[in-house]
């Protein structure tokens, strides 16, 4: 029995498993990297605790049983090759440094999943309290975020040079901290690093809705609902253009009046552009701002502004990767200053793996 | 001269190079061959002198950078760095031996870049992302790494076409296991101060981009190459066939990633 358990044991921490394991996990990485892999399960497990997906499909490669199965093999393969391979020797001790540099790597990026993975975005001026994470479910952190600027700055040639959010971190309402954010130079507050990671255009408009009696103004972005005065009729604003069709800034309104609905454009300079193009309004209809009765509407201003894309991030395993990979960095120069194990006129006997070890690559040496 | 003619002239003076070489090889003619390599010492000084050149000309345009952000000029440092790690690691004959085959590579890649329609050599200012104090040593280091592999590739073909795996005796297994360690220092601090610039800019320090993931898989093919040899005990001929995987991994890791949707675009 104890002679079994000693093959078992030789078996699992052979070189040959180790090869093995690191070609069979270069496998599922080239098909980790040809297929689209699922982003939703690499969320942090917030609110629902670790998960391992048990997935067999090609889509989440690296989150499934065969590649959470192989790294954990190769840990143990790891683990067992250093522990029988342990002896007071420099290049030895060495290996063992190097090898122990890749599992804190290893057990640093499992540690990571525990962590915070998500997203803002935080129109200018505004605040938000809460992160959307990867799996589409939002998070707390306890505090506010509120973007004060974004800037976009450009080269000569056109090309973007810079994007900066400044960004104030508030308690209960009040401004804790203030930070500003750009690409490569991230921020952190209360153990959470902020990340700038994308911007998107907003704009806003200032629209005039009038019945003939009582006129009233609203501002809006896109999405934004307006509700008219005769029931069950609303406008619903699907698009806002700084400059259509080079006619000036523009609002697309749809009129909902039960179960159809029509959509009415209003520019803000419609009184000039039927001054240029008489007629317009009786081939366009759409583009009369009291073609829908009883109501006017009018456009005052359409207005600019950014929301940035801010990165909500903390990894508690990354200190502990850092220093696996600072250490196997160390382990593998002072490698390179060390005698190699074997080389011209050096040549020794192949690693002893199990009994019949060198037998076994005698014979397979004579095959090549 | 704008540092893009110099180092579209250095394609020339490689592929000269590569013929004396060839000639010199196939008729015995030790000089021409010696004087060959003095020609490829020459382009690799003029090589230097065109990237330190862009160097300056970015600096002169008010978007000063090191030389390395754009396909264009990751190719001409590929290039210089395989010719680099072939005259920093190697001595007397088997120089030459090897530099039949490095200058043609190496020429190939100043061709691709310098004549080819479809790459664009102007100087361009770096886009944020790029924007870093690691962007200089991460390509550096990641293309270091590559030449030493593209070098220890070659002593593989001279093993497994001269038999030399069966005793594994012959210097030249030794030349193909030090470039492959060194190759696979370099590479290492590559992958890790990638991580750490990924960390900075993106917020972690592994994503499964492809480029991260087929930088893996390199690494991974050349720590196979390792530990097969130690398992081996020498250079065996599946030791040489796996660090041909690793070069062609090299290859997809460099380009082929491109085809496939990630953060490395610009690569």
């Amino acid at each position: 029995m104890k002679k079994k358990g000693n093959t078992v044991l030789n078996a699992l921490g052979s070189l040959k498993l180790t090869v093995a394991l690191i070609l069979f996990i270069a496998v599922l990485c080239v098909v980790g990297s040809v297929f689209p892999q699922e982003s939703s399960v690499t969320s942090s497990g917030h609110g629902d605790g670790f998960r391992i997906p048990f997935l067999l499909g090609p889509y989440d490669v690296f989150h499934s049983v065969w590649f959470l199965g192989a790294g954990l093999l190769l840990c143990i393969n790891l683990a067992l090759c250093m522990m029988r391979r342990l002896k007071p020797k420099k290049r030895s001790l060495l290996m063992l440094l190097l090898h122990s540099g890749v599992l804190l790597v290893i057990i640093g990026y499992a540690i990571g999943f525990m962590g915070l993975d998500g997203y803002a975005e935080i129109p200018e001026g505004e605040s938000v309290s809460q992160v959307v994470l990867k799996d589409g479910s939002v998070y707390d952190p306890g505090f506010s975020i509120r973007c004060e600027r974004f800037a976009v700055d450009f080269y000569g040639n056109g090309m973007p040079r810079e994007y900066t959010s400044d960004l104030s971190f508030l308690i209960n309402g009040q401004v804790a901290d203030q930070a500003r954010v750009r690409v490569n130079h991230p921020a952190s507050f209360a153990g959470i690093s902020f990340y700038q990671e994308s911007f998107r255009d907003l704009l806003s408009a200032v629209l005039t809705v009038s019945d003939g009696k009582q006129p009233a103004t609203f501002t809006v972005s896109e999405g934004d609902i307006i509700p008219l005065p005769s029931a069950g009729t609303r406008a619903r604003v699907v698009k806002i253009w700084h400059d259509l069709m080079h006619a000036g800034p523009a609002v697309k309104l749809l009129i909902e009046e039960g179960h159809g609905g029509r959509f009415v454009y209003v520019f803000r300079d419609i009184d000039v552009i039927i001054s240029k193009m008489p007629g317009l309004l009786e081939a366009m209809p759409a583009f009369d701002p009291s073609g829908f009765h009883p109501y006017t509407f009018s456009c005052s201003e359409v207005k600019h502004s950014f929301a940035t894309g801010i990165g909500v991030k903390r990894d508690p395993g990354a200190p502990l990767a850092g220093i696996g990979g600072a250490i196997f960095f160390l382990g593998i120069l002072l490698a390179c200053f060390l005698p190699p194990s074997s080389g011209p006129g050096r040549e020794r006997a192949p690693v002893q793996e199990a009994a019949h070890g060198p037998v076994r690559a005698a014979a397979k040496s004579k095959e090549s | 001269m704008t540092s893009g003619t110099m180092i579209g002239i250095v394609t020339f003076i490689y592929l000269g190079a590569f013929s004396c070489l060839l000639v010199g090889r196939l008729l015995d003619k030790k000089r021409l061959a010696n004087a060959a390599f003095l020609g490829a010492v020459g382009g690799f000084a003029l090589l230097t002198a065109g990237l330190v050149l862009r160097w300056r000309e970015s600096y002169a345009m008010g978007i000063g950078h090191v030389p390395l952000s754009n396909f264009y000029e990751s190719l001409v440092f590929f290039s210089w760095a395989t010719t680099l790690i072939t005259f920093a690691g190697i001595r007397g004959e088997t120089r030459n031996r090897v530099l039949t085959f490095i200058m043609p590579a190496a020429a190939l890649m100043l061709g691709y870049a310098s004549f080819s329609p479809g790459i664009d050599s102007s100087i361009q200012p770096l886009i944020p992302a790029l924007k870093s104090n690691w962007l200089a040593i991460h390509v550096i280091t990641c293309f270091l790494g590559y030449a030493s592999f593209i070098v220890a590739s070659v002593f593989g073909i001279f093993m497994l076409r001269n038999g030399h795996t069966l005793s594994g005796r012959h210097p030249w297994g030794e030349m193909f296991y030090r470039c492959v360690m060194i190759g696979f220092v370099f590479f290492t601090v590559g992958i890790l101060t990638g991580s750490v610039w990924a960390h900075v800019a993106w917020g972690r320090y592994w994503g499964w981009d492809p480029k991260e993931t087929w930088a893996l898989i390199t690494w991974l093919l050349y720590a196979a190459v390792l530990h097969e040899r130690v398992r081996s005990g020498r250079v065996t001929g599946r030791v040489i066939m796996l660090s041909f995987a690793g070069l062609l991994s090299v290859l997809f890791t460099y380009i082929g990633v491109n085809y496939l949707p990630g953060l490395h675009s610009y690569l």
